[in-house]
């Protein structure tokens, strides 16, 4: 299975993998665990658009057309 | 003589009941008021109704029995009963938008979809129950709604699936004639797969969204579920169009006419043999290799394809987190966010306030390449193929956030992630019925290129020709 993995997927999924890590495999009971864990998933997120390279010239889709 | 209508009109095609309308079986206001009823008494029932229109309705349906008299003909949605998601703005009833903060809201004006449906001679029965906010902050429950979850007209113990829960419930026991549901991500195709209705999310910009909750402005999207595949058709051409109050309008109205089309025996149907892995049991699989198969007879060639490599769902979460955060920030700012239902959407809301420009920046430069990299993938495909959902719908206490809590990637992506790619390209979907796994609906969906409806659409009639899903009813209570 791994090795169907491309380049920049294995790069997001290290990147991932420590914020993963960090996230309780039990659902949250609390207001408080669920606040730390919405905060944990920005932070996932984070780490997976950082890990992903782009072209430094592209423009946002602003203006957003389909 | 008009007779009153009989049990067998809840789940005629919206032609159909346009048509013994018109030769005068029974009347507008018979019809209204037999599917008012019907909506009144099973709508709780199954927590689709949030709000009755009866009185506007029956009035309305005057009207149009008048205008039918006169030989006045509106085209197919004359006199039929529809039902919208209680998102869109009708004037003076309330619009709660599913959330308890807003269960005193009435807008004054309706909005642009409402006008064109009562333009086009559809009756508006009720509003229908949603997620509350359309669920953008990521919820856990189905009992995330105003009205309670939305219930499974195949298995009350089942969810109707979400944003439009109420609109999937009502199609699929016949409480409405057909429904407006809204898509940011899923939120048509979600609902319309479990409750084995077919449902049509249309290009970005196509159906104005003047008048309707906003969740994420470059991502919300309006459109039809109904019994089949024309309906869809008759029903987006007659609430699409462009509109100067909506920034998103592309200026474009929709024609049914998928006549037109290229014949399907010169498309090219793009699937992934590996989404079949995905799916947990094999009842499910081989529902959706039979309708491969259905898909295949139609004479199209098939071809195995695969997404291009995008991050595609860190990218939609990111996009609407921020702009469903910001939508909402005054809610998060005096509080009343905390009256929310579902204690994973309220912190999910307010996280979002804390993303940072440069991952929203980012989620968007990486959108521009993923509306490239489709583009070229439709050179090669005309219509991409894949599960609307990998399972059927969920029970109605089941986490909706436990997968997420510990599955790592380990599957190729064939098209797994169509979802967020069709959403973030603003590409045009059909979910069709495509049988059933342990007596609950699965749906199979197609989706293409921009402003292609009538692709999708010609091939989900030619489906639904050839098979009886759509046709299938639930056992009403």
């Amino acid at each position: 299975m791994t090795s169907q993995f491309t380049r920049r997927q294995w790069a997001a999924q290290f990147a991932a993998l420590p914020l993963l890590a960090q996230q309780p495999q039990t659902l949250p009971a609390t207001v408080v665990e669920d606040t730390d864990q919405a905060r944990a998933r920005t932070k996932l997120l984070s780490a997976e658009l950082a890990a992903f390279s782009i072209p430094m010239h592209t423009e946002p889709a602003f203006q957003f057309k389909a | 003589m008009a007779k009153s209508p009989g049990n067998d009109v809840f789940f005629m095609p919206l032609t159909e009941l346009n048509q013994r309308l018109h030769s005068k079986e029974f009347s507008a206001v018979e019809l209204t008021k037999a599917y008012c009823d019907r909506l009144e008494k099973l709508g709780p029932a199954y927590n689709a109704l949030a709000h009755s229109l009866r009185k506007s309705a029956l009035s309305h349906a005057k009207d149009v029995d008048r205008e039918i008299k006169r030989g006045r003909l509106r085209g197919p949605l004359q006199g039929v009963p529809c039902g919208v998601k209680d998102l869109l703005d009708v004037a003076v009833a309330p619009c709660t938008w599913g959330a308890k903060p807003f269960a005193t809201q009435k807008p004054d004006e309706d909005a642009t979809v409402i006008k064109k449906l009562k333009n086009a001679g559809a009756i508006l029965t009720g509003k229908l129950s949603m997620v509350e906010l359309a669920g953008g902050g990521g919820y856990r429950y189905a009992a995330a709604s105003l009205q309670g979850p939305g219930l499974n007209p195949w298995d009350k113990s089942r969810w109707s699936g979400g944003s439009s829960s109420g609109p999937g419930s009502a199609v699929a026991a016949g409480l409405v004639g057909f429904a407006i549901g809204s898509e940011t991500w899923g939120s048509i195709l979600t609902p319309s797969a479990f409750c084995g209705v077919t449902g049509l999310r249309p290009t970005y910009g196509y159906v104005s969204r003047n008048g309707a909750m906003a969740l994420s402005w470059t991502m919300d999207k309006i459109g039809p579920m109904a019994r089949s595949a024309a309906d869809c058709g008759h029903i987006l051409q007659a609430i699409s169009g462009g509109d100067v109050d909506d920034p998103g309008s592309a200026g474009k109205s929709f024609f049914y006419g998928p006549q037109y089309q290229k014949p399907i025996s010169e498309m090219r149907f793009g699937f992934a043999p590996s989404d079949l892995d995905r799916v947990a049991d094999e009842e499910s699989r081989k529902v959706f290799a039979s309708a491969l198969e259905v898909l295949r007879s139609l004479g199209a060639k098939m071809v195995e394809t695969e997404l291009p490599d995008f991050p595609y769902n860190a990218v939609a979460s990111t996009i609407i987190g921020a702009e469903g955060s910001s939508v909402f920030e005054p809610l998060i700012a005096d509080g009343r966010i905390d009256q929310l239902a579902d204690q994973r959407q309220i912190a999910g809301l307010k996280a979002g306030l804390e993303i940072p420009a440069k991952d929203y920046l980012k989620a968007m430069r990486i959108r521009s390449l993923v509306q490239q990299s489709l583009a070229k993938l439709f050179s090669d495909v005309d219509v991409l193929i894949s599960p609307s959902r990998f399972s059927v719908a969920s029970g109605l206490n089941e986490p909706l956030d436990r997968s997420s809590l510990t599955s790592l990637k380990t599957h190729q992506r064939g098209l797994r992630d169509l979802g967020a790619a069709g959403n973030l390209a603003g590409l045009p979907a059909l979910s069709l019925p495509c049988g059933f796994a342990g007596g609950l609906p699965l749906g199979m969906q197609l989706v293409s290129r921009p402003w292609t409806e009538n692709s999708i659409l010609l091939i989900g009639t030619e489906f639904q020709n050839r098979t009886d899903w759509h046709k299938r009813k639930p056992a009403i209570d």
